[in-house]
């Protein structure tokens, strides 16, 4: 299938502390969950493949294209909706400035931003709060405001970084529809909630210090648990800590 | 928003000016205000072409420059508030430190009337403060932009811009030089008269009544001179004898005027013949120079006025200009055979 995001021999640190070393990975379209323990280095793959931070070896090709320069990369981020775990926002815009403001970011045209914003925050349930403030959003409301700014002007490649963190359970199947309803968008969902995975994903992708040490289905995930004495509760849990060689 | 502005497809640069804008905007908006309410309180009494826009410009420069220097400076520290608060430290010390008249010369944003702003000297400095707004745009922040190249061309053009801004306003010299003398001159119609620069016509009525005191010397110890001139309206800019009117203060102008009146009516100072002789000498001259002082500014010196001559208890010369007329000359002819007492060296 078409890659809508491609990693090769990526190479990826900070200073001379090297995080990820040697990763190849083609994103396709589809839902893919990205698992790990802290420190594995999922962070470190979002930002790299949002062209946060250049990459210190390997190429990133977004849809087809390689980032190489601030030109290239510019271009590249036209198709890429990104929301960081600890994302930032002026307090005094409302949602609508926020998700508009996000939306002028990244050269949505001006005709279409109006109605890709409300789009976008009708989509993650805040249709009535689109001109409460940022500062008054409970945890939860903020983290759907967030989804909103990283969907907004329909991104080929979705990055998602612990987006259901503050969600209710409500307010996570809600989530998830949403992502299931995004049609031809490449999605990297970055999570510690294996149900999460388990209920929108295609592909489950967990790391342990910069290294891919599963790839694959999440049946074949939970498959896994099958061949070991892993903890955990379900077999999507075991098959997890199995993957990352934690037994009983 | 650092990584989502860091991950923006605009160019840094488009994301930093509405940024900037809006912080200048504030400071602008604020000295507008300002200029406003100056104006408004003042114009219907300020004589023509009271409001120079040669000052105003150049307070706007200032403006930006500030805001410049925090929206630059500011992105380094995570604090929303860093940003005002930077600019405003900021240009408080480097204006205080390098930005007088000797110096950069944007400390400057009032003048008397007998000097005037450089149209050169003023676009030198406003182009100095576009190009640390440019510097404010085009150096990355610490966490962008992610790729080297172009940004990086366009930030070291931006600081080289600053360094030939710096070095124009240099070249450009002060931001004042001394006015022209005005071809007609705004008088009192009393005698004596005094005459102030047509931009301060407002003061003519404090002037007539402060003339009028002065007439009322007594003539038998004082003598005052015909007229009497604001700086610089006899040409050549700062002369000896002529006052000036220091931030709207009278007491200033008639201290200026009580100085010239008392020259005229003293006798010549000059060193006694040891130092004490020459200290009592000079203590009863600014005596006698306070009390006139005092009375054609109609009483002692204002509460937010400080110094004068040393020596001189300007509380008692404001109480002696409230005793009887008798009582005054008495004082002021014991002053007089004083100074007769005390010969020359």
């Amino acid at each position: 299938m078409h890659a809508i995001a491609a990693l090769s021999g990526l190479v990826q640190g900070y200073g001379s502390h090297q995080v990820i070393a040697g990763l190849d990975w083609d994103v396709p379209i589809g839902v893919h969950g990205l698992l790990g323990p802290n420190g594995a280095g999922k962070t470190t793959l979002l930002r790299t493949l949002a062209t946060a931070v250049p990459a210190q070896g390997g190429t990133l090709t977004i849809c087809g294209r390689e980032v190489r320069s601030e030109r290239s990369a510019r271009s590249a981020r036209r198709s890429i909706g990104y929301l960081p775990q600890d994302f930032g926002y002026y307090p005094a815009y409302s949602v609508y400035d926020f998700v508009r403001y996000c939306a002028w970011l990244r050269d949505v045209p001006a005709r279409a931003a109006h109605l890709e914003a409300v789009r976008s925050i009708e989509s993650v349930g805040l249709g009535d709060h689109m001109h409460t403030r940022m500062k008054a959003l409970s945890g939860g409301m903020l983290r759907r405001a967030g989804v909103a700014s990283a969907i907004v002007g329909s991104p080929s490649l979705l990055l998602l970084d612990e987006p259901t963190v503050g969600l209710d359970p409500a307010q996570r199947l809600q989530f998830r529809e949403l992502i299931r309803s995004l049609k031809d968008t490449a999605v990297v969902l970055s999570t510690h909630l294996v149900e999460d995975v388990a209920a929108v994903c295609d592909e489950v992708v967990v790391m342990r210090d910069g290294e891919f040490v599963f790839r694959g289905t999440p049946h074949d995930l939970a498959a896994q648990s099958l061949q070991t004495q892993a903890a955990g509760d379900s077999p999507l849990e075991r098959g997890y800590m199995a993957a990352l060689g934690v037994s009983v | 928003m650092t990584d989502q502005v860091a991950v923006g497809s605009k160019p840094r640069w488009q994301v930093e000016v509405p940024l900037l804008a809006a912080t200048t905007l504030y400071g602008l908006v604020a000295y507008a205000a300002g200029t406003l309410v100056a104006a408004a309180v003042t114009v219907r009494q300020a004589g023509p072409g009271f409001l120079w826009p040669g000052y105003l410009l150049l307070g706007a420069g200032v403006v930006v420059l500030c805001a410049s220097v925090g929206h630059l400076v500011g992105r380094w520290f995570p604090s929303g508030i860093a940003v005002p608060v930077i600019a405003g430290l900021s240009c408080f010390v480097a204006l205080a430190a390098v930005g007088g008249p000797g110096a950069l010369g944007f400390f400057v944003l009032s003048g008397a009337p007998y000097i005037t702003v450089v149209p050169g000297a003023l676009v030198a400095r406003l182009v100095l403060a576009a190009a640390v707004a440019a510097l404010a745009v085009f150096v990355p922040r610490p966490t962008g932009p992610v790729f080297r190249g172009a940004s990086r061309i366009l930030a070291l053009c931006s600081v080289a811009v600053v360094l030939l801004a710096v070095v124009g306003v240099r070249a450009a010299g002060p931001v004042r030089e001394l006015r022209a003398a005005p071809s007609s001159q705004l008088c009192t119609g009393t005698t004596p008269k005094i005459c102030v620069w047509p931009e301060q016509r407002k003061y003519l009525p404090q002037f007539e009544a402060m003339a009028n005191r002065a007439a009322a010397l007594p003539a038998e110890l004082i003598k005052s001179p015909a007229s009497f001139h604001e700086q610089g309206l006899r040409g050549g800019g700062e002369r000896d004898g002529d006052f000036s009117i220091s931030e709207g203060s009278m007491w200033e102008a008639a201290v200026g005027i009580g100085m010239v009146i008392g020259n005229a009516s003293e006798p010549r100072a000059c060193e006694g013949a040891n130092p004490a002789a020459s200290e009592q000498r000079f203590q009863a001259m600014f005596e006698i120079d306070s009390w006139i002082t005092a009375r054609i500014a109609g009483g002692g010196q204002p509460a937010d006025r400080h110094g004068g001559p040393p020596g001189v208890d300007q509380a008692e010369i404001a109480r002696l200009v409230t005793t009887p007329e008798a009582h005054q000359i008495e004082w002021v002819k014991q002053r007089m055979q004083a100074i007769g007492d005390i010969h020359c060296a």
